[in-house]
Formats: C-alpha cells, sequence, structure tokens
C-alpha cells in the first residue's frame, strides 16, 4: 500500500488564526488515481490542496509525497513533480501564450539567461496537445476564458508533473469548455496523470472521477466512489439543503438535483 | 522566430541609440573631430572634455541603465507595470540625509563625501524600515507600496522641516539634489562608482527568469518552482541598493525608471530577460539624452536633470496612455 | 544731541519715525550705521551685525515675523524688504494700523546708496547719512583699472550657481575695474561648469554662504593654476551697506594686482 501512494496526509491540522480550517484529516492518494474533493463552502477544500502542494505547512501531522515529508523537498524538486493550478493567478503582464507556457518548464530547465531550444520544443508539443497552437504569438490577457485556462492548464502540464493540483479549475466557465477541459483531464488521466481537483459541480465530480472526497467543516465526511459519496443523506446532512440523486442516463453515475423550496410539502 | 527576429532588430536600434547619445554628449557644438583632436591637450575643450563630459556621461551611463534595470525588478515584485525605483520610500529618506548634511555642515568635515554619503544612508534606512514592516507582510505588494508611501511621507515632513529652521540660502542643495544632479559628482569618486554599479546590475541580469514568475504572485511562483520569500529578500536589496546608490550620485531623478521599462514592454513583449537589458541600454540612452537637454538647451545656464526627465517623461506617459484608448 | 534731533524731528515729523523695528539684516546694520539705534526696538533672529544688535529684542524671522509681539510693542513703522519678507505678513500690518515701508533689493550700487538715503531720512539721520554716502563715494578705487580682469563670482556650489552680469554683485565687479564672464538674463543660474572652463576667469570670488570654500578652491585650482581667489561674506551681497560695499570693491581691485 504505501509503495503506491503518491500523496499521503497523517492527522494533518491546520489553523488560520484561531480558526480551525482542517481538523485532524487522514488520506492518502494513489498513483493514477483521480479524485475529486467537494463540500460546501469553508469546509477547507482550497486548504486541502494548498497543504498537499506544499505552500501550507500543517501546524499538527504532516503531509508526505512519494515517501518523504513535503518538508524535505526544495522547491525546484517539487515542482518537478507536482504542478498546481491555485483559483487565481496574478497576471499583471502580457506574455505571449508560449513565454507563458515556457515558465512552467523552469523546475526542468538549466540554469541560464534564457530557456534552451529543448524547452521550446516541449512547450510547442503541449501547445499541439492542448490544441491551442493556433494561439501562438497571442497575448495572455487578450485570451477568452476557456483560451486562457487551456494555457493555464498547459503551464502546468509543461512542468511534466506526476500529479497535478487543480483548485477550481472550471467554475468560471460556460458548460462548452468545462466539457473540453474534463475531456482534457480525462485523457491524461488514461495516461497516467494522478488528478486531484477541487470542485463546485456535484455532477461533473460524479461524472469524471473515480473517487470522490466530501469535506464538512474540515474533516472528511465521505471518501470513496461517487456512487457510495453522493447520496441524499450525505449531501442535505453536508451541504444543509435538499436534494434528489437521479441516475445519468448516459453513464449511470448518480446526478445530483438540488431541490427549491417551492417543492417541498408543506409541514 | 519572427517575434525573436524583431527583439533583435528592436536591441540594435536600442544600441544605435545609446552611441548616438554618447557621442552627443561628447562633442555637443564642436562636433566629433574635434572630440579625439582634443582628448589629450590641456586646455580648453581638452580639459571640458576629459573633466566635464566624460565622467557626467559616464555617471549618466550609469544611472541611467541602473534606474531602468532597477524599475523593472521592482514592477515584477511588486507586480504592477506602474512601479518604478522610488516607490518604496527612498526619496523621502535620501533626501532627508542630504538635508542633514547640510544643516549639520558636514560638507566642512567630509568634503565632497558628504552629501553622497548621507543622501545614500537616509536612503538604506528609509529602504531598512520598509523591509521591516514588509517582511511581516510577507513582501505582499500593496502593503510594500503603501509602506513605500508612508515612509517617504514622513521623511518628507521632516526635511521640511528641517528647511523651516536654515537659512534660505542652505536650502538651495538640497533643493537642487532634490531635482536631479548630475553636475556634482566629484570625478574622484568615478572609479568607485563604475564597480559599484555595475556589480548589483549584473546580478539582477541573472534573474530573468524568476522575475518573469514572480510576477505571477507568491503562491503561483512558489508552485513553479520559486521560493518567494528568498527572491523577493535579495531582489528587493539589491534593487534598494542600486536605487540608493542613483540617488546618493545624482539626486532624485524620476520617470527613467518607469518609463523606459514600459515602453521596451509595449516592444518587445514581458519576457523579463531580454526586457533587463533592454532598459539598462535604453535607461542610459535617455538619462544621456536628457542631460545634454539640461546642459546646452539654456547654455550657459543648465537645468536640473530632474526637471528634464520629468517633463519629456511625463509627456511621453500621457501621450502613450491616450493613445492607448 | 538732543536739540537737534528735536530740531530736526519737528519739521520732518511726516518723514521720520521714533520707534523702528526692523525686519531685514541689512536694514538693521544700516541703521546701527547711521547711529539711529536708539529708535530700533525690534530686530529679527538673523539681524547678527553688528554685534550688539544681537542685545536688541527679537520679533521673528523675515520671513515670519511674530505679529502678535510686533503688536504689543506699538512701532511707529516697520521696514523691510520686498525680496526678503513676505507681502502678506507686510499687509497684515498695514490692516492692523501700523504703517510699513518696503526698499527695493538694489541692483547697482547708486540703488544702494538711494535706499540709505532714504532710510537716514526715514530716522532723521539725514546729515549722518549724507556725510556716510560721501565718505563711501569717497573710498571707491580712484582708476578704474582696465586691465579687463575676468571674474567669476560664485554664489553657490552642488550646484554652481553664479551672480550673473544682471546681478547686485556685478555692479562691484564693474566698479573694481573687472568684467563678469556670466552673462545672462537672470541673476543666479545655476550654470554649466563648461562655461567657465572656456572662459578662464583671471579672479574667482567665492562667499561665506554655506559650501565649503576650500573644497571649491581645490577644484578650480584644478583647471586654473594662475587664477586669484576672493572670499566675500555673504552679507556684502545679500545685505550690503555703503560701507561693506565699498569694502567689497576694494578687495576685489586688490586681487587684480
Amino acid at each position: 500500500m504505501m509503495e503506491k501512494a503518491l500523496f499521503s496526509a497523517n492527522h494533518v491540522v491546520f489553523r488560520y488564526n484561531h480558526h480551525i480550517a482542517i481538523d485532524d484529516i487522514t488520506f492518502t492518494v494513489d498513483q493514477g488515481e483521480f479524485i475529486g474533493v467537494i463540500g460546501p463552502n469553508g469546509a477547507g477544500k482550497s486548504t486541502i490542496i494548498r497543504l498537499l502542494a506544499g505552500f501550507l505547512r500543517p501546524n499538527k501531522g504532516f503531509v508526505a509525497f512519494s515517501g518523504r515529508n513535503l518538508d524535505e523537498y526544495d522547491r525546484r524538486e517539487l515542482a518537478q513533480n507536482i504542478a498546481t493550478l491555485p483559483q487565481a493567478t496574478d497576471t499583471p503582464f502580457s506574455f505571449t501564450v508560449e513565454e507563458f507556457i515556457l515558465m512552467g518548464r523552469y523546475p526542468h530547465a538549466k540554469k541560464g539567461f534564457l530557456y534552451g531550444k529543448k524547452e521550446e520544443e516541449f512547450v510547442a508539443d503541449i501547445m499541439e496537445t492542448m490544441e491551442i497552437s493556433r494561439l501562438h504569438g497571442r497575448r495572455i490577457d487578450n485570451l477568452s476564458e476557456g483560451e486562457r485556462q487551456k494555457v493555464f492548464l498547459s503551464q502546468c502540464l509543461a512542468q511534466d508533473p506526476k500529479a497535478l493540483l487543480l483548485d477550481e479549475p472550471v467554475s468560471h466557465l460556460d458548460i462548452r469548455h468545462q466539457i473540453q477541459t474534463f475531456d482534457v483531464l480525462e485523457k491524461l488521466h488514461n495516461e497516467g496523470l494522478t488528478i486531484v481537483m477541487v470542485l463546485h459541480d456535484l455532477n461533473l465530480a460524479s461524472e469524471f472521477c473515480s473517487r470522490v472526497i466530501l469535506l464538512s467543516k474540515g474533516r472528511i465526511h465521505s471518501d470513496g466512489d461517487p456512487g457510495s459519496v453522493l447520496t441524499f443523506q450525505n449531501i442535505e446532512k453536508v451541504y444543509d439543503t435538499v436534494v434528489i440523486v437521479k441516475e445519468n442516463p448516459l453513464s449511470g453515475k448518480p446526478f445530483v438535483v438540488p431541490v427549491s423550496k417551492k417543492y417541498l410539502k408543506k409541514e | 522566430m519572427n517575434r525573436k527576429r524583431k527583439n533583435a532588430v528592436i536591441l540594435a536600434t536600442l544600441i544605435c541609440l545609446l552611441i548616438i547619445s554618447i557621442l552627443l554628449s561628447l562633442g555637443y557644438g564642436k562636433g566629433l573631430g574635434a572630440v579625439f583632436c582634443s582628448l589629450f591637450t590641456n586646455e580648453g575643450f581638452g580639459l571640458i572634455l576629459r573633466k566635464i563630459r566624460i565622467p557626467r556621461t559616464i555617471i549618466a551611463f550609469l544611472v541611467g541603465g541602473s534606474l531602468g534595470v532597477c524599475g523593472v525588478t521592482l514592477q515584477s515584485i511588486l507586480r504592477n507595470p506602474l512601479a518604478e525605483p522610488y516607490t518604496l520610500g527612498i526619496a523621502g529618506g535620501a533626501s532627508f540625509g542630504i538635508a542633514l548634511s547640510t544643516i549639520m555642515g558636514l560638507q566642512q568635515v567630509l568634503g565632497a563625501l558628504a552629501n553622497p554619503l548621507l543622501g545614500f544612508g537616509g536612503a538604506m534606512l528609509s529602504v531598512a524600515i520598509v523591509f521591516t514592516l514588509s517582511k511581516k507582510r510577507f513582501f505582499d505588494p500593496n502593503s510594500m507600496i503603501l509602506f513605500g508611501i508612508v515612509v517617504s511621507l514622513v521623511f518628507s515632513s521632516f526635511v521640511f522641516f528641517l528647511f523651516s529652521l536654515l537659512d534660505p540660502d542652505k536650502m538651495q542643495t538640497t533643493l537642487m539634489w532634490l531635482m536631479g544632479d548630475l553636475s556634482n559628482l566629484d570625478i574622484a569618486f568615478i572609479p568607485v562608482y563604475i564597480p559599484m554599479f555595475l556589480i548589483p546590475t549584473s546580478i539582477l541580469f541573472f534573474f530573468g527568469k524568476e522575475l518573469d514568475i514572480l510576477s505571477l504572485g507568491r503562491e503561483k511562483a512558489q508552485y513553479l518552482g520559486v521560493n518567494p520569500p528568498r527572491f523577493y529578500k535579495g531582489l528587493f536589496l539589491i534593487a534598494s541598493l542600486l536605487a540608493g546608490l542613483c540617488v546618493s550620485a545624482s539626486g532624485i531623478i524620476g520617470f527613467v525608471g518607469l518609463i523606459v521599462p514600459h515602453i521596451l514592454r509595449s516592444l518587445l513583449g514581458a519576457g523579463h530577460t531580454i526586457l533587463l537589458i533592454a532598459s539598462y541600454i535604453g535607461g542610459a540612452f535617455f538619462l544621456i539624452l536628457s542631460d545634454v537637454f539640461s546642459r546646452y538647451l539654456l547654455y550657459p545656464v543648465e537645468l536640473p536633470v530632474g526637471v528634464v526627465t520629468g517633463i519629456l517623461g511625463g509627456f511621453i506617459l500621457l501621450f502613450l496612455l491616450v493613445r492607448r484608448q | 544731541m538732543w536739540l537737534i534731533l528735536v530740531v530736526l524731528f519737528i519739521p520732518f515729523s511726516a518723514h521720520s519715525y521714533d520707534r523702528i523695528i526692523s525686519l531685514s539684516p541689512q536694514i538693521t546694520e544700516s541703521i546701527y550705521l547711521l547711529g539711529a539705534e536708539e529708535k530700533l526696538i525690534g530686530i529679527t533672529e538673523l539681524c547678527r551685525r553688528p554685534a550688539e544688535a544681537m542685545k536688541k529684542e527679537k520679533v521673528g524671522t523675515p520671513l515670519r515675523p511674530d505679529a502678535e509681539k510686533i503688536v504689543s510693542m506699538r512701532p511707529d513703522i516697520i521696514f523691510g524688504t520686498w525680496e526678503g519678507n513676505s507681502p502678506i505678513a507686510m499687509a497684515r500690518f498695514e490692516r492692523l494700523g501700523i504703517k510699513t515701508h518696503y526698499f527695493e533689493r538694489p541692483r547697482t550700487m547708486l540703488g544702494l546708496l538711494d535706499n540709505f538715503l532714504t532710510l537716514s531720512r526715514m530716522t532723521g539721520k539725514e546729515e549722518r547719512g549724507k556725510r556716510i554716502i560721501e565718505i563711501a563715494q569717497g573710498a571707491l578705487p580712484k582708476e578704474k583699472n582696465n586691465k579687463g580682469y575676468k571674474v567669476l563670482w560664485q554664489v553657490g556650489a552642488e550646484p554652481l550657481i553664479v551672480a550673473s552680469t544682471n546681478s547686485f554683485a556685478n555692479d562691484i565687479i564693474l566698479l573694481a575695474g573687472g568684467y563678469n564672464i556670466i552673462e545672462s538674463e537672470l541673476p543666479y543660474p545655476r550654470i554649466n561648469a563648461e562655461e567657465v572652463i572656456l572662459k578662464a576667469p583671471h579672479v574667482i570670488v567665492l562667499m561665506d554662504m554655506g559650501y565649503n570654500v576650500q573644497l571649491e578652491k581645490d577644484r578650480w585650482k584644478r583647471y586654473f593654476s594662475r587664477a586669484q581667489f576672493v572670499t566675500m561674506d555673504a552679507y556684502s551681497v545679500g545685505s550690503p551697506t555703503p560701507m561693506s560695499f565699498v569694502d567689497a570693491v576694494n578687495r576685489l581691485t586688490e586681487s587684480f594686482r
């Protein structure tokens, strides 16, 4: 079991000032998994990603990657293995798409003034895979939301990581781009990439993730395949709202329908 | 490929402009022939060349280039294309140092060293304060800018307080120095200044890639393998050191560190490695040219060079901003 | 002495004042020169000459006179200069019913003497004033040395500020028989050192005005090994009396030899 685990969190506690955001969490992420982390606002989802990525250090417990405590890695080494896409990235300068994605090669690139030809070719390949070669030469502040997201994702992939951590990567995209993004992720997953993703949309999680972790108030409420986690009992308990769980007509996976007040029987 | 070619052409043009400005600075009014003939003579123009024009051109080159590079660095750290070398408060501290030096009559004691030394000391004092405050906020850009403004304001208030105590004549030095002045450098200092300027600048050239990544914010930079606290501290200190040197050598010369990176970024793209080199050349060119204006526009009356860069730079910036929409 | 004063006072009661406040160092010094110091009831912090003047009551600085104190002293008149004093402050005194009189900052020696004469009338010392003017004019160098000695009059260092042909100091140079190498519309321009080197002055006047005189001497000596140096104090240009003016002229003439 230990050999296959890529990430392991062990009795992790994390406090923001006096507020306990993560309250004693233990779980492992095996190689090749595609995990969706869901839960209400403030449940600790982003915090989990940041802890796994090494941006935050636990107050108690520890996080390990490939058997070693995250503390023992230096930043560069960590970046060679884990690529993280946070919720927001500052882009005050109009880098071109290639320049931007090239930054993802930094952890692997040799020290020097410029990135080498090898790195540039690597980037060109990724752009082809992500179908954004036509964006060559465009500035990143001059792209549509969907194109922008692909570029950000490409930058992560340029790191050639073993694991990809994503914090709500599709929440602001239209359904077309949401599906597109997930299709790409699924392809990468099938090629062996381990993915841990925080998301709001329960149905996307149900559809694409092999494993779903439901967080509530800093603790893991349920952890397992979508069928066992996405039950109306779990969801109503954690989200404090009435839902109906149906079956997705195409995949058979659970499909969650929130219930508005007007449909509730008068007590 | 096309962009690389374009960038190469732009860089080549910049270098040409720089060379032209240097020749102008050395030979204005006399022609290039005179420059070469008189270089080693002991009278008139030869004297002027060796004792005034050459040292001045050297300093304008060093200061202008450093201001350009400093501007680029701070813009990346603060993630703000409008940042410039004085954003973090050194202007107030440096002018405080100069005012102190004047009031205490330190020139009588330390000679020509007094003003540059105290100016630099004052600048470093304000840097130390801003640094200590910023550290507690993990070098968050908005906090840093705020601290810089406040520290500079406080020091400036002290300066005005000192002004009110001084005889009006004694204020001249501080005032003129606040407007930027390339004429005051003792030639003896130049051999010392050259390495002092070039070493920090060369160090900054090496961090183009990291500056790219740091502009994405603390979190993302860390995820890409750059250790933000270490780099913020190091780059902040080197950039501040450089800015402090500029200010101690020539007073407060504004706009160079803002305009040059700004224009070059729109021409060359945001990649910091090229931007750093181009901003050095562009900054040196802009300042040398401004100095030529300040020296000869109203000859023999000389304008403070900071006024020239301010007016020239101000108009250029306005023009660019208006053109944008 | 008293009788004379009384006699002088009666016919000229419209022109002479007994309780005088001086808001300008040069006026203070001139009043002492005229022997009218008993009439002086208040001076500024910057009035340091002559030494006895320091004992007089202080009423603030030229730019910030202490209005309350001045009003409480009930002066007959306040003397000031256009350049040295704040017109707003002076206007305020007028509104409070206190007479004020402005002297123009002199551009030439004639202007200086004219001011001095007016001052002597207003302090009731016209005779003495006239006598001093005569002495001063008599003390000027008899023969103008027409060898055209080139003079640089340095008023400030870092940056280099000089007194041009349009300044008061220029008159001193002319009367001494030299000529000012810096021509400009502005009286005290900041100039490009190249012009100095080009014109190669024979005499460089440095002023004891807050910059390091020795340092400047050493700097200029590097370019002009044979130049003569004269050090004047700031008062001779900023707050001149006829005597200090003539003194300056003579010192300059000395250096031409």
